[in-house]
């Protein structure tokens, strides 16, 4: 499955999964840039985060901006205005000028406007479970990614491959909790009998660990 | 079996594939180095990177666009009075200068712009990208190489053994995530159970 995020004259992402669907290639362009990323799936949560970026800073950028050129194009027909109905004022020079400062206004807003575009998006986060990464999918802006295919399928991949590390089994407790775990999925029909006995003594080195039904058991 | 030596330059460098190993040759202003990267330590996909610096392309059209806006104001300004060269003639010489500098560029003869490009291995262990220099337009016997490396990677890579060896289906905390996702209704039942099974099967040796 492959999804490709968009903009025009921006970035351009295709996501996609190969190698057996164990790995996410990420492809990208952005002008006369490319670039390839590889990222083995195996070392990613299926847990992920969402992040909604607004741009909010670079808004209020654009703001300004067009707040500034509106002045001044609201100068350049007030002076035109003026013009119109009275030539003897000699407001044309004036409204000319304003006009200039318009165009220059114009054109510095389209900077802001540009960095607001890219800036607000939504961002998927997957943290690496070894090291102290993170892959992120971009979204358009107030995408579902709960409802997103690409997304679903990605995690989907994900769940098939994630690993963990190997937990330490120093503590009670901890063989506790994998034993229930192991209980859970026997009671649930999972495990096989044989199975769960397997595993087990494998666990616990030959004593299975009994339930505590309130008396101590050997 | 033994595999067939291959090599190819790629820009300054000449890459040579081994039994299991890619040796760099590399030449650069301080000196001529080589060393070898052993196939087994990377992931086994090729990573690529490249920047292209395309600042007067973007002058060059920054300038038509205030000779458009110019044109505007002179046809403005030619109608109150008679200045309109002042206001032509700048952006006019601009884009004239941005256009020279534009073919400049595109013929080759003037290179003010930065173009690069980067074929790579990521190492498993560390995540850190070994790189090598590579011309932005590939021959065809550059690309049959970088196939060739990508499939002695594969044949070579010892991550997934890697990953065997230090981590298994022992960990709760995956059956947690599994359970946490079928909440969600990202995994059907079938999933759910097959995953779960699989994890459950890294424990239990396979009946053979």
């Amino acid at each position: 499955m492959e999804y490709v995020f968009r903009k025009r004259l921006g970035v351009e992402l295709r996501y996609s999964l190969v190698g057996d669907r164990k790995v996410l290639r990420v492809e990208g362009r952005r002008f006369g840039d490319r670039w390839i990323d590889c990222y083995p799936l195996a070392e990613f949560s299926p847990i992920c985060q969402v992040n909604r970026m607004n741009g909010r800073e670079a808004f209020a950028k654009l703001l300004a901006f067009a707040a500034v050129t509106a002045l001044f194009l609201g100068l350049t027909i007030y002076a035109w205005h003026a013009q119109f109905r009275s030539p003897e004022a000699e407001m044309g020079e004036f409204g000319f000028l304003m006009l200039a400062a318009t165009a220059i206004f114009g054109l510095c807003s389209i900077h802001p406007f540009l960095q607001y575009r890219d800036a607000r998006h939504t961002q998927v986060v997957f943290n690496n479970l070894f090291r102290q990464w993170t892959v992120s999918v971009v979204l358009p802006w107030r995408e579902d990614p709960g409802k997103h295919p690409f997304i679903r399928d990605l995690r989907n991949a994900i769940a098939e491959c994630f690993l963990l590390p190997r937990p330490l089994f120093n503590t009670p407790e901890a063989i506790a909790h994998l034993n229930n775990e192991f209980e859970s999925l026997h009671e649930a029909g999972a495990l096989s009998d044989e199975e769960f006995e397997l595993l087990c003594r494998r666990l616990l080195g030959g004593v299975p660990l009994r339930r505590n039904i309130g008396f101590v058991v050997s | 079996m033994t595999e067939p030596v291959v090599c190819c330059r790629f820009r300054k460098s000449k890459l040579t594939l081994e039994q299991g190993v890619l040796r760099i040759d590399a030449e650069q202003p301080t000196g001529e180095f080589s060393y070898t990267l052993a196939l087994k330590e990377y992931f086994p996909f090729l990573v690529y990177d490249s920047r292209v610096f395309r600042l007067f392309s973007l002058t060059r059209w920054g300038c038509l666009l205030l000779l458009l806006v110019m044109l505007f104001a002179t046809v403005a300004a030619a109608a109150s009075k008679n200045s309109a060269p002042l206001f032509f003639t700048v952006p006019m010489i601009l884009f004239c200068v941005g256009c020279l500098i534009g073919s400049f560029v595109d013929k080759g003869k003037f290179t003010l712009v930065r173009k690069t490009a980067f074929w790579g291995m990521v190492e498993g262990d560390k995540g850190t990208v070994d790189q090598f220099l590579s011309p932005l337009q590939l021959s065809n016997a550059q690309e049959t190489f970088l196939v060739e490396l990508e499939k002695r990677l594969k044949e070579h890579s010892l991550q997934e053994g890697k990953f065997r060896t230090f981590t298994c289906g022992w960990n709760p905390d995956a059956f947690d995530i599994l359970k946490r996702l079928f909440d969600e209704g990202v995994l059907s039942p079938d999933e759910f159970a097959r995953f779960k099974r699989e994890r459950i099967e890294r424990i239990i040796p396979v009946q053979e």
